[in-house]
């Protein structure tokens, strides 16, 4: 058998077998049960371990794709994804739940790319949406044209990859800004094609979830901004009370900024607010994810 | 991890990589260290991207720690390239696949296309 029939074969979840799959969700459910399936990436120690982990006893990509007939990158994802939700149990439910949607005999080679191409493009929460117009846009733009291709069962050159990881690294070495060097080089680690790169994957999964306060640019700033207001009203006060010939008010920015009962309840609320919202940002990448398990599943229950 | 990565000690430093034929990555890391466990997916991919045109061995600092000093390690992970016995490149901190690359190839011979 040629190695490219050899890996046609062996790119069917489970190997077509179901006995398999009830296989390894019986042993997530059992590893699950003694609170032994962990929310972090590529970990396996004492019988603990991340859902990859703990489905193969191994944290070698390599071993998962042979045993599951699931992609590198995928595993990958799965793990990552897992190791952004709250905790062990959430994690452990994510990984049962993922191991349940996936048909058995299901290709999952379009997943990886469906995954980043959303990480880079989606109209909400996608990286090409921070990126200025013009080089950095146009190459965030051309990757995740790639992997929408690849997602669609087209096989770009290995040349194309490559030629879009060198334009984008010109682009990153070119921003001239902190903010946009962050999201070039968040598309910049893209440029793989997640046939061959399940580290690319983690990469770009690690860049979109660090520009989650490009995402909610109001609630993280707010803060600082609370201060800096208070603060320019202060000096607003002295400046006002010098030019009447009065004596300087007798008010202490760190009582109003940092001890003052209605400032820290506006910012223990505000950071309560930033948790949620990054909550709900990082439990994305997971839902996603099983999104577009489901919808690379639809093809083959309709054939 | 990828077989193709192999373990080494101070012991065997100098027979594994000083006087190693080819390109040695040596990646110097810890047990305890995050950002190190973090790299090792990569560090298997890229072993078996550039199998044959690179050699990738791990050191252990913790268990080995004469090597810190003598190849003035200050931070890890550190990933040292040694050409022909000697030091050709560094890199220190986690880094992305696509930099990794960049970082590595210049130092590597080009590898012969193979027509399928």
């Amino acid at each position: 058998m040629r190695i490219e029939q050899r890996m046609e074969h062996d790119m069917r979840a489970f190997h077509a077998d179901p006995a398999l799959k009830q296989e390894i969700l019986a042993q997530l459910k059992t590893h699950a049960q003694a609170g032994e399936i962990l929310n972090r990436a590529h970990v396996w120690n004492d019988g603990k371990g991340g859902p990859v982990a703990c489905m193969i006893h191994d944290t070698d990509l390599a071993v998962w794709q042979e045993r599951t007939g699931t992609p590198k990158a995928v595993g990958s994802a799965l793990d990552l994804a897992a190791s952004y939700l709250d905790g062990p149990d959430q994690a452990a439910g994510f990984a049962i739940e993922w191991v349940d949607a996936v048909e058995v005999g299901q290709d999952l080679r379009g997943v990886a790319p469906g995954l980043l191409a959303w990480l880079l493009s989606d109209g909400e929460h996608g990286i090409l949406r921070f990126a200025e117009p013009g080089v950095v846009r146009q190459m965030i733009g051309r990757v995740a044209d790639l992997h929408r291709r690849a997602a669609a069962g087209d096989v770009p050159p290995e040349a194309e990859w490559r030629a879009a990881r060198a334009a984008a690294m010109a682009a990153t070495d070119a921003c001239e800004t902190p903010p946009q060097k962050s999201i070039a080089a968040a598309g910049e680690v893209a440029a793989w094609n997640p046939a061959t790169s399940a580290a690319a994957v983690a990469d770009t999964v690690r860049a979109w979830v660090n520009l989650f306060p490009r995402r909610v640019p109001g609630l993280v700033g707010r803060g600082a901004m609370l201060d800096r207001e208070i603060k320019e009203w202060i000096g607003q006060l002295r400046a006002d009370a010098e030019k009447a010939g009065l004596p300087a008010p007798n008010i202490s920015e760190h009582d109003l900024c940092v001890a003052h009962p209605a400032v820290v309840a506006l910012k223990r609320s505000l950071a309560e607010e930033i948790k949620r919202a990054q909550r709900e940002d990082r439990h994305r990448l997971a839902e996603i994810l099983l999104d577009l398990t489901w919808q690379s599943a639809a093809p083959s229950i309709c054939a | 991890m990828s077989d193709k990565i192999k373990h080494i000690s101070e012991n065997s430093f100098d027979a594994d990589v000083i006087k190693h034929a080819g390109p040695v990555l040596v990646d110097f890391w810890a047990q305890w260290c995050g950002p190190c466990k973090a790299m090792m997916p990569l560090l298997d991919e890229v072993a078996e991207d550039y199998s044959g045109r690179l050699t990738i061995v791990k050191i252990n600092v913790d268990e080995n720690k004469s090597v810190l000093g003598k190849y003035n390690v200050r931070g890890i992970p550190a990933m040292i390239l040694f050409k022909d016995g000697s030091e050709c490149a560094r890199l220190v901190g986690v880094t992305s696949r696509t930099r990794f690359a960049a970082f590595l190839e210049p130092h590597l011979e080009v590898a012969v296309e193979v027509a399928k």
